[in-house]
């Protein structure tokens, strides 16, 4: 940042957040990736004036192609896929300006130092100062031959005093513990800590970040924020879509991998952790991992106790008919892997201890909605008992994340009239009618915050692997265990009984959102 | 998007002057209506939310009808309780104090809720500038902050105004609009620090126009190659635009010089100029002089007294370098760079800017609690621009 810290002209503007000068260099550049949401994005932080003059892209593809071709292609992307329609021709070209494409095999040796070089006269006529992101938007058995030509090359490290390079990595990271453990130790053998960047876009959103904002921007919550007074926490990412083309990747990962690994484990986290020193990336994932840390181990032969997994066969969506998982495009035809899954966690720590926390997430639910519950307990004195008891619902926080962004509170009130009736009120804030303007996309988000250094958002290799623990044991628990009789729900309804009966044994039931 | 509205006059009380309980109890009244039902018969809950108070003073029906637009505009985004106070114009100075208060919500295709918010409309009469605060006091949202947009030409130089400002939280004016630029401005430079004292906070639309000047000029400079130049600028031209049937106002180009110099150290030493056309010569900390450039030129009403074009440029051993800020004619929330160097080599850079855009801008404006040291500091560098230029435009 000594570039921007030493132009006096800058000292106390009050806009947004800008980077230095950079390039990104994009791997996968063909990419679905790239082009659906990372070019868009990029875009429209242009579009905003949040990229700074300079600001350059290097694609890298196998494909060969001219840098015009290559624009002329994202162009086509953006169009298509931006929050901002029409282009705006200005601001395309002077984005468009910093455009190249750069074909290579990243087999292929010799094309690093090249890449070197073009980056090199980008520094020179674009001003980008040797600060580079590399971006890997490509599978994840490409990452360790990638890493390791950029090392080879001496990419991985920054040309100047003031210069940065820093690398994204997108999920997954790793398929269980000791694959995301290499992993990690392989990334670290070439770029430090905090050169890296795991992306998870969940925490690009707006409301996931406003669940800090809400724990410990309002000193009313924290005091009941624990076992006192919280009877269990649900947590739902429910999805209406099936797997939308992408057989081959979710067969082989299923639910847990896919959702609970890596977005609900970072809601669980944010939910459950203690309030951080200060509002920056390392206290914020010092906690988090915390909270991470104190689940309580699951032993395999508990797995059939605190997890329901599910497959959906064919149904109705909407009144559409849909096909099973089975009958989906590049899907094993007899697959046993999950589509939804249900399952109890316990943070065995002096805030959270034996409050469990229930998690679900499936495909083909009857809506889309991500939402957490937090469920207070009863009164203590059941003061209405007899008269009015049948409205008395104990108190729950709901924390909708999507749609209708917002916040709401059931109370017990009472029903105007000389009799007592109670019944249940929604207290509700809507994010969307209080503050009715457009969020940005979570990559807009994310790709800023890494041209900022700022890595809040992003998770750290000890978080990942804090996520993965849990994960590991249900899979070693579900290895051992036969396969369930699948498709055992319907598209277009909540899940299997099974996960109903899971949730009646300790005497609750699920939300229907 | 569907609108529905809901109004009623006020019933009058005794004597000539409002009733603010009388308000109240009607508007209560009023969010007494069920849900609405939207175009496909499905039911919408009215969701009242308020994030502030906004006070909108206009003169006469025109400006009225012209603030009734930027409140829906606005309210859409940013739910408030509203109040708009009308002081009538010339003969209808002596009509009596008269009130409305109405509730309206917006019906999006597809949605549960319905944003809506509540807006009291205030006759005022002449006598009413003095007795204003006592309005604004009790009408006032508790526990939120209240924003005084003066969308007239304010009375700067009236010892009520400053009453009016400190009722509020922040009063938003629009320097653009003043009706002697040079003479209002110095005024209001006076005025500052007495509201800053109160802890009112001021903001001058026309100073947060200039963000994108100041941005895009800040980032030039973030350019590692082009670095040298801050320290190597020669020649700095700017131009407003300006309309014949109004007086030149050149408060945002100055504005936009008082922060320059306040961030470079300049000293103004000489200055010469006609009615639209000013030369300034400064000196930089090292004495270096800077050669500056002030022009006015045609152009269409809603560019009168906006900054169109600044130019620079810099030269230092052999090299030199010439950049270009514009704001697009076609597309006014557009900002420009087009920079050249000595190697005949080009960039072009070009963004949006919100600040560029009348309803985005006051939305920021709406969102910002904490005073601008910032603008404080170029006010104070700006003053003796204008004292200067007084001798060519007054």
């Amino acid at each position: 940042m000594t570039a921007l810290a030493t132009n006096p002209l800058r000292e106390g503007l009050r806009l947004e957040r800008i980077p230095d000068p950079c390039v990104m260099v994009i791997f996968g550049a063909s990419g679905d990736l790239t082009h659906r949401k990372l070019v868009p994005a990029l875009y429209n932080l242009a579009y905003d004036g949040l990229l700074p003059p300079g600001f350059s892209i290097v694609g890298f593809a196998r494909r060969p192609m001219s840098d015009e071709e290559f624009r002329a292609d994202l162009r086509a992307s953006v169009e298509r896929f931006s929050r901002r329609k029409p282009i705006d021709e200005d601001v395309w070209e002077s984005f468009a300006q910093g455009i190249r494409y750069f074909a290579a095999d990243f087999t292929n040796r010799s094309a690093f130092p090249k890449l070197g070089d073009l980056l090199a006269t980008l520094d020179r006529e674009r001003g980008t100062g040797g600060n580079r992101i590399f971006y890997l938007a490509v599978p994840p058995d490409s990452y360790e031959l990638i890493v390791e030509q950029l090392a080879e090359a001496g990419l991985n490290q920054p040309t100047n005093a003031s210069a940065w390079v820093r690398l994204v990595v997108e999920k997954p990271f790793g398929h269980d513990l000791e694959s995301a453990v290499k992993l990690n130790n392989f990334l670290l053998q070439y770029f430090r800590e905090e050169q890296i960047f795991r992306i998870d876009h969940y925490l690009g959103k707006e409301t996931v970040q406003n669940i800090l904002v809400f724990r410990f921007a309002n000193g009313i919550f924290e005091p009941i924020w624990n076992r006192n007074y919280i009877d269990h926490v649900q947590i739902t990412v429910a999805e209406s879509i099936g797997i939308e083309g992408r057989g081959g990747y979710y067969d082989r990962a299923g639910a847990l991998r896919d959702m609970v690994q890596n977005h609900m484990m970072q809601l669980l986290s944010i939910i459950a952790m203690e309030p951080p020193i200060a509002f920056e990336a390392d206290p914020i994932r010092d906690e988090k991992v915390k909270a991470l840390r104190a689940i309580r181990p699951i032993r395999p032969e508990d797995v059939a106790e605190q997890t329901v997994r599910g497959q959906y066969g064919p149904g109705f969506i909407g009144g559409r008919p849909v096909p099973g998982y089975r009958q989906e495009p590049r899907v094993n035809p007899h697959s046993v892997t999950e589509t939804y899954v249900a399952l109890k966690l316990f943070i065995d720590n002096w805030r959270w201890v034996d409050v469990p926390f229930y998690l679900r997430t499936g495909k083909r639910l009857p809506r889309r909605v991500t939402e957490i519950a937090i469920q207070f307990k009863r009164v203590p004195h059941p003061l209405f008992k007899g008269i009015a008891q049948a409205g008395v619902e104990p108190n729950v926080l709901i924390i909708r994340i999507q749609p209708d962004e917002g916040i709401a509170l059931n109370i017990a009130a009472k029903v105007p009239g000389p009799q007592v009736r109670v019944r249940t009120v929604n207290m509700g804030f809507l994010y969307g009618t209080s503050f009715l303007v457009q969020a940005p996309d979570a990559y807009e988000r994310l790709l800023l915050d890494c041209m900022l250094g700022d890595s809040t958002l992003f998770t750290r290799r000890d978080e990942t692997e804090a996520a993965w623990l849990p994960i590991t044991q249900i899979l070693k628990g579900w290895a051992e265990m036969p396969s369930p009789e699948f498709p055992n729900y319907d598209a277009g309804t909540w899940g299997p009984p099974e996960a109903d009966e899971f949730i009646a044994r300790d005497g609750r039931r699920w939300r229907r959102p | 998007m569907a609108k529905i509205e809901t109004s009623r006059p006020l019933p009058r009380g005794h004597g000539p002057f409002i009733d603010v309980e009388t308000i109240e109890r009607e508007l209560a009244e009023l969010w007494q209506t069920p849900s609405a039902f939207d175009a496909r018969g499905a039911a919408v809950t009215l969701s009242r939310t308020s994030v502030l108070t906004l006070f909108v003073f206009v003169t006469g029906d025109t400006q009225a009808a012209e603030a009734r637009e930027w409140i829906s505009q606005l309210s859409t985004q940013h739910p408030s309780r509203v109040v708009l106070l009308i002081m009538p114009e010339g003969s209808e100075s002596e009509t009596e104090q008269d009130a409305q208060v109405s509730i309206q919500c917006h019906l999006e295709g597809g949605e549960r809720f319905a944003p809506c918010w509540e807006q009291i409309t205030i006759t005022l009469n002449q006598t009413s500038l003095e007795a204003l605060s006592s309005i604004i006091i009790p009408l006032a949202l508790p526990d939120l902050p209240s924003f005084l947009w003066w969308y007239a030409s304010p009375p700067v130089r009236d010892r009520a105004f400053r009453r009016v400002c400190q009722a509020v939280d922040r009063v938003i004016l629009d320097s653009v609009n003043f009706g002697q630029p040079l003479a209002d401005f110095l005024a209001l430079s006076a005025v500052l620090p007495e509201l800053s004292r109160r802890e009112t906070v001021l903001s001058d639309l026309n100073w947060s126009r200039l963000a994108p000047w100041q941005e895009m000029t800040a980032r030039t400079f973030d350019l590692p190659q082009y670095q040298w130049a801050l320290d190597a600028l020669t020649d700095v031209q700017v131009t407003i635009g300006h309309t014949p049937e109004k007086p030149a106002n050149p408060l945002q180009a100055i504005l936009y010089l008082g922060w320059l110099s306040n961030r470079l150290n300049w000293q103004l030493t000489e200055a010469s100029g006609t009615e639209d056309h000013w030369t300034l010569e400064v000196r930089g900390p090292d004495d270096r002089p800077i050669h500056w450039e002030l022009l006015c030129t045609r152009c269409e009403q809603a560019m009168s007294g906006h900054l169109l074009t600044v130019q620079f440029r810099a030269q230092q051993r052999g090299e030199q370098i010439r950049f270009a800020i514009t704001r697009s004619e076609e597309r006014q929330t557009m900002v420009k760079l087009h920079l050249i160097d000595h190697r005949q080599q080009e960039m072009h850079y070009a963004f949006h800017h919100a600040h560029l855009d009348p309803q985005r801008l006051l939305l920021r404006e709406l969102q910002s609690f904490s005073p601008d040291p910032l603008y404080a500091e170029a006010v104070h560098e700006a003053e003796q621009f204008a004292r200067v230029l007084q001798r060519w435009l007054s």
